[in-house]
């Protein structure tokens, strides 16, 4: 929790006060927890399906261009100027996710690497079974925190959670909470690639499997959280 | 014969009958179909053709070894044999259930509440008006009732793929056929 402080206190301009309260609070109440978004990482760490759940700043799609400039991104003006939506026109465009949730999962993905990577990572190996493949959290990114998943066959599933960090035994259902979840997207994942029709080494683009994901993760924020 | 000795002795046989994985069986026939597809370069109606000329020649082979293996009495008329095709033929190869409904004396259909075939599939877009997936089924009837001198037409009317909540064949007769001699032998 203290470097939960330490860490919003230099980035965020919000009194810390404020969110000291917060966090007693909600440490309180019962745990407050939603999924922001998922990415599924193919073996060679080609994006396979990114997809971002929630507007958590109730933001729209005009947060956009001034994410992209923020994070230091040129400004893509003929992209973002695009018909088809300043939401899905981000500079990878064909993903319906936030630019600030793809730079979060980016960041993440070196985590997972510099952990599950080949040498010199840490020499975490994946096992048999959801236990053996829950790699666990990968890192805290203001409010948030990314969760790692990584198959045998090299396929990683990342997701972004909002939570509060929680003590020791809490932490732990909220952890074996996310596994369950991570080990059902991996078994929806499993059965789009059983279609004959879809390409394993191109980006997942059926609407079944979209509709079915929202479906897992409305779910779990509304079993979790109070969003 | 009645629709409950059909339904039951489809049970019998399918209880009997060696089986196979229904995972590996829809994988093996999605295989196929993308594979078609290739050679096709992706034009749905020579696929569907295709398809069905491989569904021809597995009911061709298959009518026999349900009749040897099957008790199906002798059938007096279209609407017998749309109930041995639809409850006891399609339990004892398939394992489903499958509801007949009897259009008119030559015309019947077949409802699939589910389909082995279409475990997993989800038809792209620019296929899913085009592309019958599961005309295999049609081919099948097809080459089965002409080996008993039945020539029929099927075609598949509603699809689980396409949106619609059942399968659904539908079974024309066109002629009774003549047992001929065949061609070598057709008198000048």
């Amino acid at each position: 929790i203290r470097s939960l402080f330490a860490v919003s206190s230099c980035n965020l301009q919000l009194p810390t006060n404020l969110l000291i309260y917060c966090n007693f609070l909600s440490s309180l109440v019962c745990s407050e927890m939603a999924a922001i978004s998922l990415a599924i990482i193919g073996k060679n760490n080609e994006p396979l399906y990114l997809r971002e759940f929630v507007d958590e700043d109730g933001g729209t799609d005009d947060n956009d261009v001034d994410e992209a400039v923020l994070f230091g991104m040129a400004p893509m003006e003929n992209s973002v100027e695009d018909s088809t939506g300043a939401a899905t026109s981000s500079s990878s465009s064909t993903f319906d996710c936030s630019v600030r949730q793809q730079f979060i999962l980016h960041a993440a993905l070196d985590r997972f690497h510099q952990l599950a990577g080949p040498p010199p990572g840490y020499g975490w190996r994946s096992r048999p079974g959801a236990d053996g493949m829950f790699v666990g959290l990968l890192c805290p990114v203001e409010e948030l925190r990314v969760y790692g998943y990584c198959t045998t066959t090299k396929i990683k599933f990342l997701l972004v959670v909002e939570d509060d960090a929680l003590p020791r035994e809490q932490q732990i259902n909220v952890d074996s909470d996310i596994k369950a979840l991570l080990k059902t997207i991996h078994r929806l994942y499993v059965e789009e690639i059983m279609n004959p029709f879809h390409d394993i080494f191109s980006p997942v683009s059926s609407k079944r499997f979209d509709k079915r994901v929202h479906r897992q993760i409305d779910a779990f924020n509304q079993s979790e959280g109070m969003i | 014969m009645s629709k409950s000795t059909a339904a039951s002795n489809g049970q019998n046989l399918w209880a009997k009958i060696p089986k196979a994985n229904a995972e590996l069986f829809a994988l093996t026939y999605g295989a196929l179909v993308t594979e078609v597809m290739r050679d096709a370069d992706g034009n749905a109606h020579e696929v569907n053709e295709q398809l069905e000329k491989i569904g021809y020649s597995i009911g061709i082979r298959s009518v026999d070894e349900f009749l040897a293996k099957s008790n199906a009495p002798y059938c007096k008329s279209l609407e017998d044999t749309a109930q041995v095709v639809g409850k006891t033929a399609f339990r004892m190869f398939l394992g489903i259930n499958c509801d007949v409904q009897q259009h008119s004396p030559t015309n019947f259909s077949l409802i699939l509440q589910e389909n082995p075939l279409s475990l997993f599939v989800e038809l792209p877009e620019n296929y899913k008006e085009t592309l019958q997936y599961t005309i295999l089924y049609c081919g099948v009837i097809r080459g089965a009732m002409e080996m008993l001198n039945y020539k029929v037409e099927c075609s598949l009317v509603k699809s689980t793929l396409r949106g619609d909540d059942v399968d659904e064949i539908k079974v024309d007769l066109k002629q009774v056929l003549q047992d001929g001699a065949g061609d070598d032998y057709k008198e000048e």
